[in-house]
């Protein structure tokens, strides 16, 4: 009689099954939004007049903050956190770049041209927001809400430069007031964030608009 | 009776799914094409006006893409992100180099070094166009126009000063390849949220 006996087969059998690490990154990209909102607001209602004096933690607090919650969501499969937090790490390190450059002149911008550049950066950035806003209807209210905010933010301060500098310093107020409107709600979405990653239950951001 | 003596039990990982890095490059991607066509348009004359955007912006931004995409092993779109991230930070360097006399370029070679500049991309792009061909046409379409446009603004450094005519022609294709981009951008998130990618057309090679 042939002998059939079967060479030893070894198949890894799995004994614990390790879910990947996940969290929510909203509870960093949306405070440190809140943070740079809030010191540019203050900034265009002028309870500081110097541009510059928003720099430190545009540049190192929201633009790193929001470039770190980036990697997070991407890292979670999170497709559009993670283009909402990198375009706005975007925004925020290109403006950084902007004032750094012009307070230093490495962009060897004359001084007749330096409102013209600003009004490119304000109308640039304004066309890619917009873009985002509709891109974001599919979310609850609070999301399209805060990005049409910062859209609208965009625009009355470019109004705000038309013309010959200096700007218009009633119209900067009044972006500075849209700014502090989308700070407000994006407090509101980071207390919510804080208050489910906590056990808590979220608060109510309102309907989607597109389904 | 199997033997499984020796095998060591492996732990299953549960991985979420991956990300799709189109959204966030699309979008710088507009980003830097509408700043650019404006200056090329002469909405804002100087070259340097663009600075800002095009280098903390889009070019570091498409940089982080592509590593995104390595991470994926999306190998096609790592390397077009990666190639549009080079442009960008490259045209970075350019004008930062010429505007601070970095590289020694006396005055009478500026205008050759900037030629040198675009017809060195117009070939890369040209190439990227043609190995485009297996996407589907929107795409190649895309990146069809880019060259056609970093072509049109050689031609206008061709003469000295450059023709302002010919780089206002350059910014109104920038103007249209970034509307083609936003629309793939919108696309792109539409899908991330649920709902239908836009048509971007059949493949021309299949």
């Amino acid at each position: 009689m042939q002998e059939t006996r079967e060479a030893p087969v070894r198949v890894p059998q799995p004994l614990v099954v390790q879910v990947a690490p996940e969290g929510d990154p909203q509870i960093l990209g949306l405070p440190v939004f809140v943070l740079g909102s809030m010191a540019l607001g203050l900034n265009l209602l002028d309870y500081v007049s110097a541009g510059g004096s928003v720099v430190p933690i545009i540049f190192a607090a929201t633009g790193l903050g929001l470039l770190v919650a980036t990697g997070w969501a991407a890292r979670l499969g999170q497709t559009f956190v993670a283009g909402v937090f990198g375009i706005f790490a975007a925004f925020w390190l290109s403006y950084s770049a902007l004032l750094l450059g012009l307070f230093h002149n490495w962009y060897a911008i004359p001084a007749e041209d330096v409102a013209g550049t600003i009004r490119l950066f304000l109308l640039s950035w304004a066309s890619l927001i917009f873009l985002l806003t509709v891109a974001s209807l599919r979310l609850p209210l609070a999301y399209p809400l805060v990005i049409g905010l910062v859209d609208a933010a965009l625009i009355i301060v470019f109004l705000a430069w038309v013309g010959d500098a200096p700007p218009n310093t009633d119209l900067l107020k009044v972006g500075g007031v849209v700014v502090m409107a989308f700070a407000t709600i994006g407090a509101f979405a980071f207390l919510s964030v804080a208050s489910v990653s906590l056990g808590g239950r979220g608060y109510p951001l309102g309907p989607t608009l597109v389904k | 009776m199997q033997e499984t003596r020796g095998a060591v039990p492996q732990p299953l990982v549960v991985q979420p799914a991956a990300a799709d890095p189109a959204v966030l490059g699309l979008g710088v991607f507009v980003l830097g094409s509408i700043v650019l066509g404006l200056n090329l348009v002469d909405y804002v004359n100087p070259g340097g006006s663009v600075l800002a955007i095009i280098s903390a912006g889009t070019g570091l931004f498409l940089l982080l893409v592509t590593l995104w995409c390595t991470r994926l092993g999306q190998t096609y779109l790592a390397a077009v992100f990666g190639i549009f991230s080079a442009f960008w930070l490259t045209y970075s360097a350019l004008l930062l180099g010429l505007f601070h006399n970095w590289y020694a370029i006396p005055p009478e070679g500026v205008l050759d070094t900037i030629r040198a500049f675009l017809i060195a991309w117009s070939i890369l792009l040209f190439l990227l166009t043609v190995s485009a061909l297996r996407l589907p046409v929107a795409f190649p379409i895309l990146f069809g126009m880019i060259d056609l446009a970093v072509v049109i603004v050689t031609f206008a450094y061709l003469a000295d000063p450059p023709d302002t005519d010919l780089l206002k022609v350059g910014g109104y294709v920038v103007f249209a390849f970034a509307a083609l981009g936003a629309y793939a951008f919108l696309g792109a998130a539409s899908a991330s949220l649920g709902g239908r990618g836009y048509p971007l057309g059949p493949p021309l090679v299949k």
